[in-house]
C-alpha cells in the first residue's frame, strides 16, 4: 500500500516538475511571478499521444531535432554505470574503513583523511577536482579526462570517480557514528565478556544491527549521487541521461530524463540491496 | 601532552571564524576599497601596464585583483558575503522552525499517518537542488527584477522544498524518546501532547537540534552553490548574450563562483580561486563549530564503547556539577 503511495506521490512530482518551466511565467513589465496552468492539459495529451504513437518524441541538441529514442539507450547506460559504481563503492568502503577496518592505526590515518573531506561541500569538491585534473595535464601533459562526449574511456572514469565521492563520505560518517554507538550496548559486552574476537563480534553482533540503518539511508545515498550526477555530468559534458533535462526546456525529454533517471535509482537500490542480501548469506550464515 | 589533545580545537577555532563572519556580513560594504561599478582604469606604471585582468597581490589598490572586466574582487567579496550569510541562515531558520515544530508532534502521535510518510520518502528521492532548478531556471533571468524580490523568492521556495526531510528526521528521533519509559510515566501522571514535547521530548532534543542546525546552513550554502554551477544566481542572473557571460546580481559568494567558472579552463583561475576558497572557509567554519559541539555533547553523554572502535572522541566531558542542597 504504502510502496503505491510513494510510487504515485513521486509519478505526480516528476510530471509537476517537468512542467513548470512551461507554466512558471515572469511577466517582464509588472515584475510580477504567476502560473499559467492553461497549457498544463495540452502538454500531458501531447506527450500521451507521443507515448501511446509509439515514439518518445524529439529533443532539440543546438540547432538539430534528434528522437530521443535514438539516443537514450547509450546515455542511459552510461548513466547507470556511472550510478552503479557510485553507490556500490560508497557501501563498501563506507563497511570496510567505518566497521571492520577502523580500529587500526593505519586505517585511522585514511579516517581522518575522510572526516576532513566530508566537511567539505559536495560542489566545491567538484571543482576543486576538476582543477586538479586540468593542472595535472598542464604540468605532465597526461590527459586524466576528455571533456568531449566522445572521449571513450577518458570522458567516463572520472565522473564515476567524482560521483562516488559524496555518498562514500556520507556513509562513512554514517557507519562510523552507528559503530560507535552500537558499540557500547550491553549485547557487545556480553559478547566481549564470552570472549569473543573482534571481528567475530563485527559481523555477528555489529553488521547486523546496522544493516537496517544502511537500508533505511539507502535512498537518501541514492538521491546524493543522483543530485551529484546531475552536476557532473553537466560539467564534464558527459553523454548521459541529463543531456535531455538541461539541453531544451521542453516537456517531452525533461520528462523523459527524469523517468529514465527513476528507473536508473530504482536499479541501483534494488542491486544494493541484492548485494547486502548475498554478503549477508555468505559471510554471516555462511 | 594529555591535556593538549583533549583541547576542543574545532569548537574554538568554528566559533572564532563565525564570529568573523558575521562582523565581515555586518561591516563588509563600508569597508570595501571601491565600490561595485568601480573599474580599474589601464595604466603604465614603473615600465608594467596595469590592465584587468590583473592578478591578486599585485596593486594595492586592488589587493585581491580584478576580474576580466576590471571590477576588484575584494570589494564583490565583502559586498557579497552578507547575502551568502543572510539567506542561508533564513532559510534555515525557517525550515528547522517548520520542520522541527511538524516533527515533534507527528513523533508523539500513536500511529504515523502512512500518506505522510510516503510523501517523505518519495520526496528524499528526488535531489532537492534539482527542484529547485526547476523552480528558479526561468525566473532568475528576468530583466530589470528586483534583486531582494528574487532572494525573497529563493528563501520561501527554498525552505517549503526541504522541509520533509527535517520533519521525517525529527519526526524519526521524537518517536524513538516518545517510547522510552518515562514519557509513559509522566503520560500516566496526566502529562498533555504539549508537556510531553516541550518538558520531556524536546530537552532530550535540543543538542541535537542545536547541531542540525548549523548543519543545515551548510546544506544551504551547498545547495546554492549547486544552482550557482547551473548558473541560477540567488538574486538574478545578468546573461551578456553578445560574450555569453553570467553574472550575478547580488555579488553573493556562491553567485561569483558560478560566475566565474569559465575561468577554469583559462590562465585566470584566480578569479575562481578567491570566491571558491571563501566559500570553503565559510562551509568549513560552519562545519568545525558543528563539529566541535557533537563533540562535546558525544564526550558528554555517550556510553563508552566495549570494543575499540577507532572513533573515540578525545575530548574531555563538561559535567554540570549540582548544587549541594543545604
Amino acid at each position: 500500500m504504502r510502496i503505491i503511495q510513494q510510487a504515485i506521490f513521486i509519478f505526480l512530482l516528476i510530471i509537476l516538475l517537468a512542467a513548470i518551466p512551461s507554466i512558471l511565467i515572469v511577466n517582464p513589465y509588472e515584475l510580477n511571478i504567476y502560473l499559467d496552468f492553461s497549457q498544463l492539459g495540452h502538454l500531458y495529451g501531447q506527450f500521451m499521444k507521443e507515448l501511446a504513437s509509439g515514439s518518445l518524441g524529439t529533443y532539440q541538441l543546438g540547432d538539430q531535432v534528434r528522437f530521443i529514442s535514438a539516443d537514450i539507450k547509450s546515455n542511459f547506460l552510461i548513466s547507470l554505470f556511472t550510478l552503479l559504481i557510485g553507490v556500490l563503492s560508497a557501501v563498501v568502503i563506507g563497511l570496510l574503513f567505518g566497521i571492520f577496518l577502523s580500529r587500526f592505526i593505519v586505517t585511522r590515518f585514511f579516517n581522518m583523511l575522510l572526516n576532513i573531506l566530508s566537511t567539505i561541500p559536495d560542489f566545491i569538491l567538484i571543482v576543486f577536482s576538476l582543477v586538479l585534473a586540468i593542472k595535472i595535464y598542464e604540468v605532465s601533459g597526461v590527459r586524466v579526462i576528455s571533456l568531449r562526449p566522445d572521449g571513450g574511456a577518458l570522458n567516463i572514469w572520472y565522473p564515476m570517480v567524482l560521483t562516488a565521492i559524496a555518498p562514500t563520505l556520507y556513509m562513512f560518517k554514517l557507519l562510523a557514528v552507528q559503530y560507535y554507538q552500537t558499540s557500547g550496548e550491553d549485547y557487545i559486552r556480553t559478547a566481549v565478556s564470552k570472549g569473543m574476537r573482534v571481528n567475530y563480534i563485527n559481523f555477528q553482533h555489529v553488521y547486523k544491527n546496522i544493516e537496517p540503518f544502511i537500508i533505511a539511508d539507502l535512498t537518501k545515498v541514492v538521491s546524493l549521487a543522483i543530485g551529484n550526477l546531475f552536476i557532473i555530468e553537466y560539467l564534464l559534458n558527459v553523454p548521459g541521461i541529463t543531456k535531455f533535462i538541461f539541453q531544451s526546456n521542453q516537456f517531452q525529454p525533461i520528462t523523459i530524463g527524469l523517468f529514465s533517471m527513476l528507473l536508473i535509482s530504482l536499479i541501483v537500490y534494488f542491486s544494493i540491496r541484492l548485494v547486502l542480501y548475498i554478503f549477508k548469506r555468505g559471510f554471516i550464515y555462511e | 601532552m594529555n591535556r593538549l589533545f583533549s583541547i576542543n580545537y574545532s569548537l574554538y577555532t568554528g566559533i572564532l571564524l563565525t564570529a568573523i563572519l558575521i562582523f565581515l556580513a555586518i561591516f563588509g560594504p563600508s569597508m570595501a576599497p571601491h565600490t561595485l561599478t568601480e573599474t580599474l582604469r589601464t595604466s603604465y606604471e614603473n615600465g608594467t601596464i596595469l590592465a584587468p585582468p590583473l592578478p591578486p597581490f599585485t596593486s594595492k589598490e586592488f589587493l585581491l585583483g580584478t576580474d576580466r572586466s576590471g571590477y576588484d574582487i575584494l570589494s564583490m567579496i565583502l559586498y557579497g558575503i552578507r547575502y551568502t550569510l543572510f539567506i542561508s541562515f533564513a532559510v534555515t531558520l525557517i525550515k528547522m522552525t517548520t520542520g522541527s515544530l511538524i516533527g515533534l508532534y507527528v513523533g508523539t502521535w500513536k500511529k504515523t499517518p502512512q500518506l505522510l510518510e510516503a510523501f517523505e520518502n518519495a520526496w528524499s528521492y528526488v535531489p532537492l537542488f534539482l527542484i529547485l532548478y526547476f523552480f528558479l531556471g526561468p525566473i532568475t533571468f528576468a530583466e530589470n527584477a528586483d534583486p531582494n524580490v528574487l532572494v525573497f523568492y529563493f528563501i520561501i521556495v527554498a525552505s517549503i522544498v526541504s522541509i520533509p526531510s527535517i520533519v521525517s528526521s525529527v519526526r524519526k528521533k521524537s518517536k524513538e524518546i516518545s517510547t522510552s519509559t518515562f514519557i509513559e510515566a509522566a503520560r500516566l501522571l496526566g502529562a498533555n501532547r504539549h508537556r510531553l514535547v516541550w518538558r520531556h521530548i524536546f530537552p532530550q532534543l535540543k543538542e541535537s537540534l542545536l547541531v542540525m542546525f548549523i548543519l543545515e546552513i551548510v546544506q544551504v550554502i551547498a545547495l546554492m552553490g549547486q544552482l550557482a554551477l547551473m548558473n541560477i544566481f540567488i538574486g538574478g542572473t545578468i546573461y551578456r548574450r553578445d560574450s555569453q557571460i553570467y553574472l550575478s546580481i547580488t555579488k553573493e559568494i556562491s553567485g561569483l563562483v558560478g560566475a566565474a567558472r569559465g575561468n577554469i579552463y583559462s590562465d585566470t583561475t584566480y578569479i575562481l580561486y578567491i570566491p571558491l576558497i571563501l566559500l570553503l572557509i565559510i562551509t568549513s567554519s560552519f562545519s568545525l563549530l558543528a563539529n566541535g559541539l557533537k563533540n562535546r555533547f558525544q564526550s558528554t553523554y555517550q556510553r563508552t564503547p566495549w570494543v575499540k572502535t577507532g572513533f573515540e572522541p578525545r575530548v574531555r566531558p563538561v559535567r554540570k556539577v549540582m548544587k549541594k542542597s543545604e
